[in-house]
């Protein structure tokens, strides 16, 4: 709720937030600041063209989901923020068998459709209750809850969890 | 020895091998675990690469380079936007390098320290002129990409050295992977050759060992053939002993026999010491026949133990009555107590029983000089008290003072052939067998023997037996017991007695003997003729050797019971066998008592009392002289088959008492007349004299007949003279007292009968000394008794 509220206060006088409200209840709406996200392929919600693209706000309006968990990446456990990869999945309707993740630097990982599902997957937007710039691999951070699961601290994981997230393809 | 170092030798070898194969495993495991580290290492390597963070910084190091380029070159507006996207790119990647821990692996190469800082301030540079609110210039991204451009050597250098330094740790993993496999493969070699040789050893072992046992397998069957071979010897020793033994019995019977009738005979004091030595002698001997006898027995597995109905009582008297007199002739003690609550009958082997008392106490009288020989039979004090329904524990003890043992003797006591040293066997005599046979017999019992003793103090010995107690038996059993005749008062005599036996010596002894004590017989040589002859004659005994030709002597009594006219005749089996075996057979096959060879006079009589008691004897029996007319012998059964009897005399045999010899005959007289004349001389005087060829003894008769007769001193003289010189003294002296006598007057004269009476015992004495072959007076002068009113 506490993002929201920021949404709202950030934004403040440029939409009017019932209809941005009952808008996202029934469709995706469309982006208003800077597109962070955009899930293309197997997409039911789309809001350009055949993708559905996201920003930050839209990403933040989303359920969150906070976990602590350590990564070969940093020397401390971390803390990650983000809505659910189902959800935001959800959201877009998309419907298929992979994701195929891209990231600013090019970097391309496939995800299988069912981590989303079998794993609390996080798209993540906060480490450590700070936004993330894409000099610290940001804006969006797909990782998975490592500590949870023993099976996920392989290599097949870490190489999945992509960061500086630009784009899904649904396939 | 060897064998033993070798097989030590080998286990230490093995112990050896085996350690170095566990080291050399140990060794291949830590390997493999050094191995599994390297590639783990590598794993990590490859999943966080430095060469992909330096490939991803040097890549976004160019491609913002390019678009710094494409934007200072380019006429139209800045595109900040992707201006500021590449640098946030490239700045996240030099973070990565900067702190990415598996960065740390080229941190301490100079390339990195010496680009890291200058890297740093060029992104310092660039975040000066790109971010907000700075507006960036043409002229300032060109110089930046100047600057880009002046250190993109060493950017491209930093991801040489990261490859390189990559490639030397994959390099330096290999080389250490492919040293290890190589040690591994030298290990796995080791131990494949130290396998090899350890299987060719123990090929090589076990050959041996099958050597070994085969070699040993010839060497037990040469050891067992050898066994066999002496065992075979041995048994053909006992078995020859066995037979001589036996051979020896029958000849030995005969000399046995013939020493009881010369015992009988009258004999001069010197003449019975002779023959009382030669019996004792016998005795000796036949002691030592028995004791191999039984020793053979024992080694053929023949001995067994017959148990009959016994009567403890009178077996132990009778090992008193044999056991105190010799105790005595030697000036001991002699002791023998008995328990208030032995059994009166026993089941036991009685024979058996009593020979083991009388060896133990007839060593234990030998073996001392001086003090007591106790014997002592009581219930065993030690035994549990509860035996087994119907067992009595019996215990005996023979006790003495005598010259004891040592341990060392003590502990070679029961063997064979032993005593107590060489020294008390040579004092003492004694083949050595008899405590062997005892303890022997007592094991056979179901009991045993033991002695404690101390040299100079003595010896006990402890027989213990279990005796199975059993109850009276209703009819008196006729089984007879060993027991001499010396106690009975009387002796039976004048029975019809019937002898089977195939040996004429034996016969004729039998007949002898029992002609002796006055019975009549008849003489049977198999069993066949002594059915026949006790069916077709009446008698009233039987003596019946076992072992006959044609018919034996088992078979022989079965008849005689089997026939309604004989079957109550009592038949005494005679036989050399000493086994119980044998004397079970015989009461098997019906015999009524059993007597064994030879056969000793006592016993013969004490069997006979035992089955007729006093019945039978003549009035006279035991007078000194017989006139009734002797009985008729009957010795031939009506078949004919029977041998004739040997011959017998007219009368029955004269009784002689103990001087009678020295009465009558002046023995040193006739002694020198033999030396004077020969002994064949000597007969032929005694010829004539017997038989009055001169007629002097008629003379002499005719004048003591005739009163007053004036030839009676010359006839007496005449008479005198023959009856001096022949050694008659009494005979001479009677003369004398004629010759002497003055006319007329008979008073205190010898009549004509006593004169008769003393030259027919002269005679008497002379046919039983064998001096003359003369064997009857002439009849006239035992014609005419008491013709003379006189």
């Amino acid at each position: 709720m506490s993002s929201l509220v920021q949404l709202i206060t950030r934004r403040g006088a440029q939409i009017v937030s019932g209809f941005l409200l009952s808008a996202a209840a029934f469709a995706l709406p469309m982006p208003t600041g800077p597109v962070v996200l955009t899930i293309s392929g197997n997409v039911g919600e789309a809001n350009q063209g055949k993708t559905a693209t996201f920003d930050m706000a839209m990403i933040e309006a989303l359920p969150q989901r906070t976990f602590v968990t350590t990564t070969p990446w940093d020397k401390q456990p971390t803390k990650f923020t983000g809505p659910l990869l189902r959800d935001v999945l959800a959201a877009a309707k998309a419907k298929g068998k992979t994701l195929t993740a891209l990231a600013l630097n090019d970097y391309k990982t496939t995800i299988p459709v069912d981590d989303a599902q079998a794993f609390d997957v996080i798209v993540a937007h906060r480490i450590n209750d700070q936004p993330i710039s894409v000099r610290t691999k940001g804006p969006l951070f797909i990782i998975y809850p490592f500590d949870t699961k023993s099976e996920l601290k392989t290599a097949t994981y870490f190489g999945r969890s992509a960061w500086q997230l630009k784009s899904l393809t649904v396939d | 020895m060897p064998e033993r170092l070798v097989s030590q030798r080998h286990l230490l070898w093995l112990a050896l091998g085996t350690v170095m194969m566990a080291a050399a495993m140990a060794v291949l495991l830590l390997l493999q675990f050094t191995q599994q580290q390297a590639i783990r290492k590598s794993a990590d390597l490859r999943s966080d690469s430095i060469t992909a963070l330096a490939f991803q910084l040097e890549r976004e190091f160019l491609r913002l380079r390019h678009v710094l380029e494409v934007n200072a070159r380019n006429t139209g507006p800045v595109d900040e936007q992707a201006l500021l996207l590449r640098s946030d790119i490239f700045a996240s990647r030099f973070q990565l390098m900067h702190d990415t821990p598996s960065a740390s692996a080229v941190q301490e190469q100079i390339e990195y320290t010496r680009i890291m800082p200058r890297l740093q301030s060029l992104i310092a540079h660039i975040d000066a002129v790109l971010q907000p609110p700075a507006k960036p210039t043409r002229k300032e991204l060109a110089q930046l990409v100047d600057e880009l451009n002046s250190i993109g050597p060493e950017v491209q250098e930093l991801t040489m050295v990261a490859t390189r330094h990559t490639a030397r740790l994959l390099e330096e993993q290999e080389s250490t992977m492919l040293e290890q496999s190589s040690q591994i493969m030298a290990l796995i070699l080791g131990q494949l050759v130290f396998l090899l040789i350890a299987a060719v050893a123990l090929a090589l072992r076990q050959r041996r060992q099958e050597k070994e046992r085969a070699a040993l397998e010839l060497l037990t069957q040469n050891l067992r053939a050898a066994n066999l071979a002496a065992e075979a010897a041995n048994r053909g020793k006992s078995q020859f002993l066995a037979n001589m033994s036996h051979e020896l019995r029958t000849p030995f019977n005969g000399v046995l026999g013939m020493l009881t009738m010369l015992e009988r005979s009258p004999l001069s004091s010197s003449q019975q010491e002779f023959v009382l030595t030669a019996r004792n002698s016998a005795d000796h001997l036949l002691t030592l026949l028995n004791d191999i006898l039984d020793v053979s027995a024992m080694e053929t597995g023949k001995m067994s133990i017959h148990p009959v109905l016994v009567e403890l009582g009178p077996l132990l008297t009778d090992v008193e009555r044999l056991m105190r007199p010799l105790a005595e002739q030697k000036g001991l003690q002699f002791e023998i107590a008995r328990a208030s609550d032995l059994p009166p009958w026993v089941s036991a082997d009685g024979t058996r029983l009593k020979q083991i008392v009388l060896n133990l106490v007839t060593n234990a009288i030998k073996f001392s000089d001086a003090g007591r020989v106790s014997l002592t039979i009581e219930r065993h004090a030690a035994a549990p008290t509860i035996q087994p329904r119907g067992i009595y524990p019996l215990q005996i003890t023979v006790a003495d003072q005598g010259i004891g043992m040592d341990a060392s003797t003590l502990a070679r006591l029961f063997e064979r052939f032993t005593q107590g040293d060489a020294s008390t066997s040579r004092r003492f005599g004694g083949t050595g067998l008899g405590l062997e046979i005892s303890r022997n017999l007592a094991r056979r019992m179901g009991g045993d023997i033991s002695v404690t003793s101390e040299p100079g103090h003595g010896s006990t010995f402890t027989v213990q037996l279990p005796l199975v107690m059993a109850d009276a038996p209703e009819p008196r059993v006729q089984i007879a017991q060993d027991v001499a005749a010396i106690t009975r008062p009387a002796d039976v005599q004048g029975l019809r007695i019937l002898v089977a036996d195939d040996q004429a010596v034996n016969r004729k002894y039998m007949g002898a003997l029992l002609q002796d004590m006055g019975h009549t017989t008849a003489f049977a040589e198999n069993g066949e003729q002594a059915f026949a002859a006790a069916t077709a004659e009446t008698y009233d005994l039987v003596l019946m050797d076992l072992h006959m030709p044609v018919m034996d002597g088992f078979e022989a009594t079965r008849r005689i019971r089997s026939n309604p006219g004989s079957a109550l005749l009592p038949v005494i089996a005679l036989t050399a066998d000493v086994f119980a075996e044998t004397r079970h057979k015989a009461a098997e096959a019906g015999m009524t008592a059993f007597i064994s060879k030879p056969v000793n006079a006592g016993i013969l009589q004490a069997t006979m009392t035992d089955l007729f008691g006093m019945r039978g004897a003549p009035a006279q029996a035991g007078t000194r002289t017989e006139s009734e007319p002797p009985t008729a012998v009957n010795v031939l059964p009506r078949q004919g088959t029977t041998t004739p009897a040997p011959p017998t005399p007219r009368k029955p045999r004269r009784r002689f008492r103990p001087g009678d010899l020295e009465t009558h005959m002046d023995m040193k007289m006739v002694g020198e007349v033999c030396i004077g004349v020969s002994a064949q001389g000597y007969r032929s005087l005694l010829g004539t004299f017997f038989q009055d060829e001169s007629g002097a003894m008629d003379a002499l008769l005719g004048a003591m007949r005739t009163p007053g007769s004036a030839e009676l001193s010359t006839t007496a003289h005449a008479f005198k003279g023959a009856a001096a010189n022949l050694g008659f003294h009494r005979l001479a002296a009677m003369a004398l007292l004629l010759e002497k006598a003055p006319p007329g007057s008979d008073t205190g004269l010898p009549s004509p009968d006593e004169l008769l009476e003393t030259w027919a015992m002269a005679h008497a004495l002379c046919v039983r000394m064998g001096l003359t072959d003369i064997e009857a007076l002439p009849e006239r002068h035992l014609a005419a008794p008491n013709e003379s009113g006189g």
